[in-house]
């Protein structure tokens, strides 16, 4: 679909041009689940590499994401947390940041959870340490790597 | 009323600076709303956007966007709206350039290995 395809959806009904948007992105990512859970990454070449990977030879934050994300729909978190251990403990902190704002709205405080500078700071300081940890050659930080 | 960036005077009603070109209509637009005790629409900070680019699209750009997304947050509780949603824009278009070149990426892959398959056949 096209820019002003959707221009003029949105000038007849914002609520329909939200609803396609919505539809569009679910679709897409029920399809890429669907995919995850039938053919497995770690099988063969099915899945575009990383970038930072081919290119540097080094593992960047989401190496193994795909992978974690198959083993998670077969149920195995041990073995999804073994791959990347920061994909797993993002989802649950990602269903928060969704979540939040849906209830700001229901509950009319527009403050509720709002996320301090210093705990995305401290995100980010994590996912730096992760990238540079899991790249290192020895134990314990192998087990990092996916 | 003085430009936020270079500090020029500019026309009270100016919608830009005469000399630097930043938008300074909508600084006054944030004081006649924070004025008249009116509540300011909210700001999005992309962090959902940045993480998830961070993880899945497997480049550095994801992380910029989570450095603007942690500003869009220190600026909105120091009270600083207009910056607010200028470093709200840049988290949103380092979201974009990091799905854009995964995308790329991944079209690129698939295009190829279809090409590869008809080659074969």
């Amino acid at each position: 679909m096209s820019g002003m395809d959707i221009d003029i959806v949105r000038w007849f009904s914002p609520n329909l041009a939200k609803g396609l948007k919505l539809l569009f992105i679910s679709g897409a990512i029920f399809t890429a689940l669907f995919a995850l859970f039938v053919f497995n990454p770690a099988d063969g070449d099915y899945y575009p590499p990383c970038l930072f990977h081919r290119l540097t030879g080094l593992y960047c934050p989401g190496c193994g994401s795909l992978r974690a994300v198959h083993q998670l729909l077969h149920g195995n978190l041990s073995a999804a947390f073994g791959l990347n251990p920061l994909m797993v403990l993002s989802l649950p902190f990602l269903g928060y940041c969704l979540i939040c704002p849906r209830v700001a709205a229901v509950t009319k405080r527009a403050s509720a959870g709002f996320i301090p500078a210093f705990w995305i700071w401290l995100i980010l300081l994590v996912i730096i340490l992760f990238w540079i940890l899991r790249n290192l050659p020895f134990y314990p930080f192998t087990s990092l790597a996916p | 009323m003085y430009c936020r960036k270079c500090g020029t005077q500019n026309d009270d009603n100016a919608f830009r600076c005469v000399n630097c070109g930043e938008i300074i209509q909508q600084v006054q637009q944030v004081q006649q709303v924070q004025q008249a005790g009116g509540n300011l629409p909210s700001v999005p900070n992309y962090l959902v956007h940045a993480i998830l680019a961070t993880v899945f699209c497997c480049l550095p750009f994801g992380i910029v966007s989570i450095v603007y997304a942690a500003q869009v947050n220190s600026k909105l509780a120091a009270g600083d709206y207009a910056g607010a949603v200028d470093a709200s824009n840049k988290a949103k278009t380092w979201f974009w350039v990091s799905f854009g070149i995964g995308l790329a990426v991944t079209l690129m892959w698939f295009f190829f290995a279809f090409i590869g398959v008809m080659s074969e056949m």
